[in-house]
């Protein structure tokens, strides 16, 4: 399990490596040398999600765990 | 595999080294650029391997055998891996900063992405996390004024920004090798 999650750091980077080396082989091959709008979204929308995700997994992370609640009576 | 679970933080140094590679391999337009690459990929390797070698460096092994067997199946693993990852951006490396630009914002990802990962998996603290996620929040807004700039047609702005967000991406990787003030 923990070489598993090993790779998945691996495959993490190499997979947003190639995401971009995919944007940028189509952007050459249409002659252009920027990105496009719709694919700087799809960037920052992933690069945003990722951290927002940390962020939430940092937070539930630091919180107390709930205490038991007393059962009330009927 | 123990290994993984007492060194997740050294982990987390290694690859966040061959992050940084791969961004300076990607961004690498001069020799000068494409030495600082390299040397990077040195210290990257130099840190797994101090990791898997240098006993003082890890708790002892449940066996030699095993440790030898686990870190020889590490190592033949990540190196094609490795190997796979710098093969790739060396075909693809973006040129314009336009593109530098992204190729940084997808390093952020990643770096995020996998310390999400490793948080979940326990394998780094939730105070390593949270200097990464701060630093991560640095670098952000450098990004997006680079690229404001960029299209803006001011260069020089956009150049300042790319640099200062390269800063403090250098800045993560030396508090992943412990080296933070």
């Amino acid at each position: 399990m923990n070489l598993g999650i090993a790779l998945n750091f691996l495959s993490s980077i190499l997979a947003n490596a190639g995401t971009l080396s995919g944007l940028i082989q189509k952007a050459n091959a249409e002659g252009r040398t920027e990105l496009s709008e719709a694919e700087w979204a799809h960037i920052i929308a992933n690069r945003d999600a990722a951290i927002a995700s940390l962020d939430a997994h940092i937070a539930a992370a630091k919180a107390p765990p709930p205490s038991p609640q007393p059962e009330t009576p009927a | 595999m123990n290994w993984f679970a007492n060194n997740g933080d050294k982990l987390l140094a290694f690859l966040t080294g061959v992050s940084a590679l791969l961004v300076t391999q990607a961004t690498a337009l001069h020799l000068d650029e494409q030495i600082v690459a390299w040397i990077t990929l040195g210290s990257a390797i130099a840190t797994l391997a101090h990791t898997l070698w240098f006993p003082g460096n890890t708790p002892p092994p449940p066996s030699g055998k095993q440790a030898g067997r686990a870190s020889v199946t590490l190592l033949c693993m990540l190196i094609p891996a490795l190997l796979v990852a710098c093969a790739t951006l060396g075909l693809q490396a973006p040129k314009s900063l336009d593109e530098q630009i992204a190729a940084a914002d997808q390093l952020v990802t990643s770096t995020a992405q996998a310390t999400d990962q490793a948080l979940t998996a326990h394998q780094v603290t939730v105070d390593q996390a949270q200097r990464v996620s701060s630093l991560m929040h640095q670098t952000v807004p450098f990004l997006d004024d680079a690229k404001t700039a960029e299209r803006a047609g001011d260069t020089a702005g956009a150049n300042r920004n790319f640099a200062l967000a390269q800063a403090i991406l250098t800045s993560l990787q030396a508090y992943a090798n412990g080296r933070s003030p």
